[in-house]
C-alpha cells in the first residue's frame, strides 16, 4: 500500500538521500565546517566555497554536510523522547480511567497550555544548551499530543471483546497493556511519531536560530541563526541550510502521510 | 444431573451493583446457582437481565469502576472465588474455567496468528515451551474441526469465517482442559448452520472431558436441546430453577411461562395463521427495579402484594424452585 503512493515512496527517497549526505557525507568529505576558508560572506561558485560563505568565511556547503547530523539527531531523539512519554501517560490514563486519568490528563493539559518554544527555550537556558539538553527539551515539550492519541485509543480498544477475553485467560495487566492494546494501537502511533521527527527538526532549528542550540556543533539552525543579520544581503548563507531543513520536514511529513494511508483501515478500503 | 457429591461451583447470595451518576443499580440481585460437574446449566432471559454479568463474575472481572461485587459467595471446588487473592484468580482464569464470548468477529485479538492466542494459554497455565505449545495448538483446532490446522495455526483471525472463529474461541477456552467452561451466547452472532455444529461440538466437548458447562442463551430452544437444569433470569434475579424437563413441562413462574409461549412451534396451527406471542412492556431499567418483583408491571397474573414485596424462592419440587407468590406455600 506503502509503495503503490508515489508520494510516499518521493518522500523515503528524499529522506535516504538526506541521510546518506549527513551520515555518510562527513566520512568522504573530511573538514571542519568551523574552518575559516574564504571571503567572508564569498557568494556562490567562489573560490573554496561553491555555495558560498558565511560572515565568517566558513563554507556553507561543508556546513550543509556536517549540519545534518546534529539536526536529525535532534529530530529523532527528541521525537523518540516525546512518544515514549506520550505513550506511557496515555497508556496508563487510557487504561486506568477514573482519578488516574484526570490526573494525568489536567497533567498534560498543563504542559499542552504552556506556549511550547518558550517553555523549551527556559529549559535550555536553565541548563546549559548542549545537544543532550535541547533533545531532552524538545521532548519534554512536545509529548502532550501522543499522551491524547494514545489516550483516545487505549480507551477505545479496552472496550474490545479481545481484552476481556484476555482476562479471562487470566493475562497480567501489563501484558495486557503492552502485548495485547498497545500493538492495535499502534498505525495512529506511528504515523505521530514520523511527524513528531519533522516537528522535532523544526523546534531544532528555531532554538538554534534564536542563539540556543549547541554552539560548538554545526547545524541547520545554528547556520540560519548565525547568518540571520546578513539575510537580505547574502542569501545563500541562510537559504541553503534553510532549504535542507524544508526538504527533510517534507521528506518525513510525506512518510507520515504515507503510512497514514497504508496504515488506516477506513482509508484502505478506498483505494 | 449427577447431582451427588460436592458441586462443582456453588453461587450464593451474589450481588454486583453498578455505581454512576450519584447512584447505584443492582444488576445482580441475591443470585444462587449450582453446577455439578458433567452438567450442562442453561442460564436463560432477556438482554439485561443479569446472565452475562453473572458469568464475568465467576471470574470476577465484572468491570471495575463503575461495578462492584456486594456480596456473596462463588464457590469452586470448594474455593470462595470472592475471596481468593487477584494472583490465585489468575491461575484460575483460563486454567480451570474457560470461557468463550459472544461474538467471535471481536474476541480474537487481529494483530496475533491464532496459533500466537492459542498457544499463550497454553504456555502461560501449562508451562509449555513455544514448540510444544504450537503442536498442541494444532491439536486443538484439530479437536474443534478446523481443516487444515497445519494451516490456520499461521493465520491471522481476519482471514477466518465466523463459525471458524468461534471454533477458535472454543479451543482456546479448552485448551487447559478446564473443569468448568463458561458459554456466553456462543452462538448468537452465527448462522443457523454453523449454531448447529457449535452445539454439537460443545456436546462433544462436555461428554468428553466430563466438565461443568454454564451455557447463557435467550433461546428456549437451545436450553431444550442442551442443557440438563435451567435457571430463568430476570432484572437481575434467577426467578425459577429446574430441571430442564420440568421446566418446560410445567413452568412455575409467569415469565418463564411467557418465554416458551413465545418459542414459536412449527408444528401448532399458529404457523398457518395466528400471531406470534409475546411478553408485553419492557425490562426495567436496573436504575429503577422496583421493591416487589421485577416482572409485576408485566406479569398478567401480578397482585397487589408482587409490586410492594419481592416474593422468596420457594421449592415446589426436587431441584425446582420458583420466586413467585402465586406458588407461596405449594412448598412440597
Amino acid at each position: 500500500m506503502f509503495a503503490r503512493s508515489p508520494v510516499a515512496v518521493g518522500g523515503l527517497v528524499l529522506l535516504i538521500a538526506i541521510l546518506l549526505v549527513s551520515l555518510v557525507g562527513p566520512l568522504v568529505y573530511i573538514a571542519d565546517p568551523f574552518d575559516i576558508v574564504a571571503a567572508p560572506l564569498s557568494p556562490p561558485l567562489s573560490e573554496g566555497a561553491p555555495l558560498g560563505a558565511d560572515q565568517q568565511g566558513r563554507d556553507v556547503l561543508t556546513g550543509l554536510i556536517y549540519g545534518g547530523r546534529a539536526t536529525l539527531t535532534v529530530g529523532a531523539a527528541a521525537a523518540l523522547i516525546s512518544v515514549v512519554i506520550g505513550i506511557a501517560i496515555g497508556a496508563v490514563a487510557g487504561y486506568f480511567g477514573g482519578t488516574v486519568d484526570e490526573v494525568l490528563m489536567r497533567f498534560t493539559e498543563f504542559f499542552q497550555v504552556l506556549p511550547s518554544l518558550l517553555f523549551a527555550m527556559v529549559l535550555v537556558t536553565l541548563f546549559s544548551p548542549t545537544l543532550t539538553t535541547v533533545v531532552l527539551a524538545i521532548g519534554v515539550v512536545s509529548w502532550p499530543g501522543t499522551a491524547r492519541l494514545t489516550r483516545a485509543e487505549f480507551l477505545k480498544i479496552k472496550q474490545y471483546d479481545f481484552v476481556a477475553a484476555e482476562l479471562a485467560i487470566g493475562a497480567r495487566r501489563g501484558r495486557i497493556m503492552w502485548k495485547v492494546i498497545l500493538p492495535n494501537a499502534l498505525p495512529p502511533l506511528v504515523v505521530s511519531a514520523t511527524l513528531a521527527v519533522g516537528t522535532a527538526v523544526l523546534f531544532e532549528a528555531s532554538l538554534s536560530f534564536l542563539g540556543l542550540g549547541d554552539p560548538n556543533r554545526m547545524s541547520w539552525g545554528l547556520m540560519i541563526g548565525s547568518s540571520r543579520s546578513y539575510m537580505l544581503s547574502s542569501w545563500w548563507a541562510v537559504t541553503f541550510p534553510g532549504l535542507m531543513i524544508f526538504l527533510t520536514v517534507l521528506a518525513v511529513s510525506l512518510i507520515g502521510d504515507g503510512l497514514n494511508d497504508a496504515l488506516n483501515p477506513k482509508l484502505r478500503e478506498r483505494r | 444431573m449427577t447431582g451427588a457429591g460436592t458441586p462443582l461451583l456453588e453461587i450464593s447470595g451474589l450481588s454486583v451493583e453498578f455505581a454512576g451518576g450519584g447512584r447505584t443499580a443492582r444488576v445482580l440481585n441475591d443470585v444462587a446457582l449450582v453446577v455439578a460437574a458433567n452438567e450442562t446449566l442453561g442460564i436463560v432471559g432477556e438482554s439485561g437481565c443479569g446472565k452475562s454479568m453473572t458469568a464475568l463474575a465467576i471470574l470476577r472481572l465484572v468491570p471495575s469502576p463503575p461495578g462492584r461485587i456486594t456480596g456473596g459467595r462463588i464457590v469452586f471446588e470448594g474455593e470462595d472465588l470472592l475471596q481468593a487473592p487477584e494472583q490465585r484468580l489468575r491461575d484460575v482464569r483460563g486454567h480451570r474455567i474457560g470461557m468463550i464470548f459472544q461474538e467471535p468477529m471481536t474476541s480474537l485479538n487481529p494483530v496475533l496468528t491464532i496459533g500466537d492466542q492459542l498457544s499463550e494459554t497454553l504456555i502461560k497455565h501449562l508451562k509449555l515451551d513455544s514448540r510444544a505449545a504450537r503442536a498442541r495448538s494444532i491439536e486443538l483446532l484439530k479437536a474443534v474441526g478446523i481443516p487444515a490446522p497445519e494451516r490456520r495455526v499461521d493465520e491471522y483471525p481476519h482471514q477466518l469465517s465466523g463459525g471458524m472463529r468461534q471454533r477458535v474461541m472454543i479451543a482456546m477456552a479448552i485448551g487447559c482442559e478446564p473443569r468448568l467452561l463458561i458459554a456466553d451466547e456462543p452462538t448468537t452472532a452465527l448462522d443457523v448452520t454453523v449454531q448447529a455444529q457449535i452445539f454439537e461440538l460443545l456436546r462433544e466437548l462436555r461428554a468428553r472431558s466430563g466438565m461443568g458447562l454454564i451455557l447463557i442463551t435467550h433461546d428456549m430452544g437451545v436450553i431444550a436441546e442442551m442443557t440438563d437444569r435451567v435457571a430463568v433470569m430476570y432484572g437481575g434475579r434467577v426467578v425459577e430453577e429446574a430441571p430442564t424437563a420440568d421446566i418446560l413441562s410445567a413452568p412455575a413462574h409467569p415469565y418463564t411461562r411467557g418465554l416458551i409461549a413465545c418459542v414459536p412451534d412449527l408444528d401448532a396451527e399458529e404457523v398457518s395463521g395466528g400471531d406470534l406471542l409475546e411478553i408485553a412492556g419492557m425490562v426495567p431499567s436496573v436504575w429503577d427495579l422496583p421493591k416487589g418483583c421485577p416482572f409485576a408491571d408485566r406479569c398478567a397474573e401480578a397482585m397487589p402484594r408482587c409490586v410492594a414485596e419481592m416474593p422468596p424462592a420457594t421449592v415446589l419440587a426436587a431441584g425446582h424452585r420458583v420466586a413467585c407468590w402465586l406458588h407461596e406455600g405449594a412448598e412440597s
